[in-house]
């Protein structure tokens, strides 16, 4: 997070009509969706993988990590592809993306305390005019994925 | 360090190595106490690379830490310490530190993890888990991996850069390809003896004066001082003033080293006093008195400083030798580029975008496109392959880039083990994908690490043996068809079958009536599987049972082969075999659940359709009769967790009929299985990119591609999808004394099994075959005393094999033949076969045949059948060196 000024420049995107903010500064870039493929074998956190640019990244259900009902991706949906700080080569996919706003850090509220065992991407909660925008933590999405993923390791047997 | 690359290739390597020992840390955790053995040893071995690679670079800060916890890692496998949490935390630190370590050389390297290691070495005294508490530590996932090492050092050490960068890293990079020529020229002179090392001198006294003058142009007094007193030591050799020994190779090594150091540490200079080094330099150049140099007053003869020497007339020195040496010829500097790796990968990736792109601009031409379209789309079709071809081209290096390594290790292990050892190289030229190179680097090093240290004898037992005192180690590159051969071989005591044996025994990897049936061979063999190891001693070198089996499962991972051929008191060879390159590979795309998936097709055997064959139940798995053998059902969309989508894969669920879908055969994990996909989509060239690090993770996939539509694809990783799968249904290559042989892992073939005369049987290596056609009769035709069949690609004469061979005749009057064209050979001429029976797989060595004649290589039991394993172009070349007038053109067309 741009946490070292007393600004942080904020992105907010819309996933099942609720608003939420990244930092604009994990923000790799934002693009019309390429066609996403299922991964097999992997957990249901995991939505897919995409082409761009001849590079691919893989694409982590941002609604299951939220708790919210997944749906399959939609044309319309727009890629949000995080920075290599956030880990690597992944993103998510959005309904729309709203806006980007600068706020103090002041308005910024920490999560209380960052407990291990919680796995929500939520990092903290943007204190905006209307309502508060919970703010969104691409590396905790990240680890959160790979602690799934670790956790089941296959069964190995040998022969 | 020898240069970049092998730096580069050493990071790159330890860094996989570190995510082995990371995800495995996590997955002994949750090991069961039985397999807690088993999940220990590939951390083991990771670590052990690490502190192998990192001591052979001389990064003995790196080494240390790495030895440290190979030792725990030990201690730990062996039950002698228990497996805490807290142990693990400990670890899981350590592989942090490793990757900042390895992330930020040559700078770490001045820093030793001082603290570690005393926790580890604190560990390892206190073994009954008593002090668990003092050891818990902050999880290691909260430290970010940079900030292990004190920040403030690394930017303190930074701070001093006052060189330009740019010139700093041509610098260095230079002077260490002058470091590798050095080092590799003084071991070819000790070799060569003195007379000839004065020749050999010169090249070697350019490189260091190259050195000297560089570094003093850019202020580094104190790598021009030692570089000076190297070069006047050389130039004294050069003249013939001093003369030429092993202890002066000594101690130019040394110097190399010692340079080497200085110069991965630069700008900074490194700790450590040098002039002894110097001043043994300087004395060492006068073995007798008064042959001090006669009357040549060359610069470089200048009375040796003692004391810093004045830069400015350094300089004018170095311009003036300078001005005096032959000029690198200007075509051999601009004829090679540094590219870092990163922007071949893009190219390659931008390559295979631009193909995608030309085929979505196809199709929205007009159908069909005009002239001018048609040219265009030509156009862009030849440059896009072309620009894919010569991007492959620049990921090409030579084997010499590897084997260079070799030479200096062979000789210190030659001196720490007091054996004179000679190493011969072979095919430095040969070109290898960096993929490959990568694979072949940790195996090679193993391989030749094992020659010297247990393949070769020491010089008396040589002596004794009635061999030369000095053992030779071959290291051998070529190319053959689509593979990389590399021969690791030596003069020395050979695999004693009846040792082997008895250690395996020992080591309980097999029972001793298992051993008593094994051959030889097979016997030999076993020392490529894991925990074994024949010598008690644990070595430096080439440590405690970790060895020749990791060469194999590396290998094997990337589609080599290892194959040992030994004989007792004689020598050993080893033969590695590899695929051309990696980021291409053959594969067969089926669909799967709606999903495409890519099936590498070295790990493909046979497909069969589902429809055709019987599918059983047995103890609630699914299994397959396929000619008489039975076969595991591996249901993929089980194992993958795809359920509900697409048409229902093969199973017996419903019907046992004819079900749906095909069957790939596979041989992985040592099983003989079948996998069971939906739809066949095709088989093509797919460029292989690497795996997302999170889906590592779940063993299912080997690798990603972007298929022909532009979509991405997993490739999957057979190996552990079976192993996924759960444990072996079938005893098929687990016990039974005919199993023993595969157990054993005798080499096998495939062949194509067919039948001519009434009664005998035969079998050609698909090796030895170059096609193999249908005729039907209206295609036959009768030329003299020849048939001929007459085929679109040409005219084949066609040969029975009655009339070379004491078989049956085939009938005279049959509608449908088969035509089995040699590889080699005269191209003309064809085997006729009456009937192609199958294929499959026959063991390499045949069984001695009852039936002697030309082309015949012996006896194979085919399902339960004798059949004759032959050579069809011995044969071929039998008949027609029979006739008057194909001999010459046979003796061009068959020479090997």
């Amino acid at each position: 997070m741009n946490t070292s000024s007393d600004r942080m420049t904020l992105c907010t995107v819309r996933v099942d009509n609720q608003q939420y903010a990244f930092d604009m500064l994990a923000i790799r870039e934002a693009n019309q969706a390429t066609p996403c493929v299922r991964v097999p074998g992997a957990p249901a956190e995991v939505l897919g993988m995409v082409n761009l640019r001849g590079s691919l990244f893989l694409l982590l259900d941002i609604r299951l990590l939220l708790g919210l009902p997944t749906r399959e991706p939609a044309p319309q949906d727009l890629l949000v592809v995080f920075r290599p700080s956030q880990g690597e080569a992944f993103g998510v996919l959005v309904d729309s993306l709203d806006d980007a706003m600068v706020v103090p850090t002041r308005k910024i509220t920490p999560r209380a305390e960052n407990d291990a065992n919680d796995p929500s991407p939520i990092c903290g909660v943007v204190l905006n005019e209307h309502q508060p925008i919970p703010l969104l933590s691409p590396s905790l999405m990240y680890r959160r994925v790979k602690n799934l993923i670790g956790t089941r390791a296959p069964l190995e047997k040998h022969s | 360090m020898d240069d970049l690359a092998v730096l580069a290739e050493f990071v790159a390597e330890a860094l996989e190595h570190l995510v082995v020992v990371g995800d495995g840390l996590l997955a002994l955790e949750q090991a069961a106490p039985g397999e807690f053995r088993e999940k220990i040893q590939p951390l083991f071995r990771a670590m052990h690379s690490i502190k192998g690679s990192a001591g052979f670079l001389g990064f003995k800060n790196l080494e240390q830490l790495a030895h440290s916890s190979e030792t725990l890692l030990d201690a730990l496998r062996q039950e002698k310490i228990p497996c805490t949490p807290a142990l693990t935390d400990l670890l899981l630190l350590v592989t942090d530190r490793l990757r900042s370590m390895v992330g930020n050389l040559p700078i770490s390297q001045e820093i030793a993890a001082t603290d570690l290691l005393a926790r580890i070495e604190a560990t390892l005294q206190v073994r009954p888990a008593t002090q668990q508490a003092a050891m818990i530590q902050v999880p290691s996932g909260m430290v970010p991996p940079l900030s292990v090492i004190p920040a403030a050092a690394i930017s303190a050490l930074r701070e001093q850069e006052i060189v330009d960068p740019l010139l700093l890293a041509e610098f260095t990079a230079e002077a260490r390809e002058h470091l590798t020529a050095l080092s590799n020229g003084l071991l070819a002179m000790e070799e060569a003896g003195p007379e000839l090392a004065r020749e050999g001198t010169h090249p070697l006294f350019r490189a260091m004066h190259s050195i000297k003058g560089s570094a003093g142009f850019l202020g580094f007094g104190w790598v021009e001082r030692l570089a000076h007193a190297a070069e006047t030591l050389l130039d004294g050799v050069r003249q013939g003033i001093v003369v030429f020994s092993r202890d002066m190779a000594d101690l130019l090594l040394r110097v190399a080293d010692r340079l080497r150091g200085m110069i991965d540490a630069l700008p900074l200079q490194p700790s450590g006093d040098d002039t002894g080094l110097i001043q043994n330099l300087l004395t060492i150049k006068n073995p007798s008195p008064g042959a001090f140099p006669p009357a040549t007053p060359s610069v470089v003869w200048s009375p040796p400083a003692t004391t810093p020497p004045d830069n400015q007339r350094t300089q004018v020195m170095a311009a003036l030798n300078h001005a005096a040496e032959p000029a690198q010829p200007e075509g051999d500097r601009a004829s090679t580029l540094r590219v870092p790796v990163e922007i071949i990968d893009r190219l390659m990736n931008l390559a295979s975008e631009l193909v995608l792109a030309r085929n979505q601009a196809l199709e929205t031409l007009p159908t069909p496109p005009d002239a001018r379209g048609r040219q265009l789309m030509q156009r862009i079709s030849t440059v896009t392959t072309d620009l894919q071809q010569a991007v492959m081209l620049t990921r090409m290096q030579p084997a010499g880039t590897l084997f260079n390594r070799f030479p200096r290790m062979v000789r210190d292990l030659a001196r720490t083990l007091e054996k004179r050892i000679h190493l011969g190289i072979i095919g430095t030229e040969v070109e290898l994908d960096k993929s490959v190179l990568e694979k072949l680097a940790d195996p090679l090093t193993h391989l030749v690490r094992n020659a010297c240290d247990h393949g070769l004898e020491g010089p008396a037992e040589r002596l004794r043996a009635g061999k030369p005192e000095t053992g030779s180690i071959d290291l051998q590159a070529r190319q053959d068809g689509g593979q990389i051969l590399v021969r690791v071989s030596d003069d020395g005591r050979g695999i004693d079958p009846a040792r082997v044996r008895a250690k395996a025994v020992e080591r309980g990897l097999i029972t001793s009536a298992e051993a008593e049936a094994c051959s030889d061979s097979q016997a030999q063999a076993l020392v490529l599987r894991p925990g074994f190891s024949t010598v008690d001693k644990v070595t430096d070198l080439s440590g405690r049972g970790v060895g020749l089996d990791v060469v194999k499962t590396n290998l094997e991972s990337v589609g080599g082969t290892l194959v040992i051929d030994s004989v007792p008191g004689k020598g050993t060879t080893f033969l590695l075999r590899l695929p051309l390159t990696l980021a291409i590979i053959p594969a067969l795309v089926v669909r799967l659940g709606g999903e495409r998936l890519c099936l590498p097709q070295r790990d493909l055997e046979e497909l069969v359709s589902a429809s055709q064959c019987r599918i059983s139940e047995m103890g609630g798995h699914d299994v397959v009769e396929l000619r008489g053998q039975p076969l595991e059902v591996i249901h993929l969309r089980k194992v993958l967790g795809l359920t509900g989508m697409g048409p229902q894969a093969p199973g017996p669920e419903s019907v046992r009929g004819p079900s749906k879908g095909f069957l790939a055969v596979v041989r992985a994990a040592g099983r003989r299985v079948t996998l069971a996909v939906d739809e066949l989509v095709g088989s093509q060239e797919i460029v292989v990119k690497p795996l997302h690090p999170l889906l590592r993770g779940l063993g299912f996939h080997g690798g990603a591609t972007v298929l022909a539509d532009g979509l991405p694809a997993l490739i999957l990783d057979v190996e552990g999808v079976v192993r996924a799968s759960g444990p072996a249904l079938l005893p098929q290559l687990a016990t039974g004394p005919e199993q023993m042989a595969s157990r054993l892992e005798t080499p096998t073939q495939a062949a194509v099994i067919f039948e001519y005369g009434p009664s005998e049987r035969f079998a050609a290596p698909l090796a030895l075959l170059r096609r193999v056609d249908r005729v039907v009769a209206s295609q036959l035709e009768r030329v003299g005393n020849h048939r001929v069949a007459c085929l679109e690609s040409g005219n084949l004469v066609m040969v029975g094999l009655d009339e070379v061979l004491a078989v049956g005749a085939a009938q005279e009057n049959e509608q449908e033949l088969f035509l089995l064209s040699p590889r080699k050979g005269q191209p003309g001429r064809a085997l006729i076969a009456t009937r192609i029976l199958d294929t499959s797989m026959v063991p390499m060595v045949p069984e001695p045949s009852p039936l002697k004649g030309p082309g015949i290589l012996g006896s194979v039991r085919v399902d339960g059948r004798l059949t004759l394993l032959i050579d069809p172009g011995e044969i071929l070349m039998a008949t027609a060196l029979a006739e008057p007038g194909w001999t010459e053109t046979i003796a061009a067309g068959v020479a090997p």
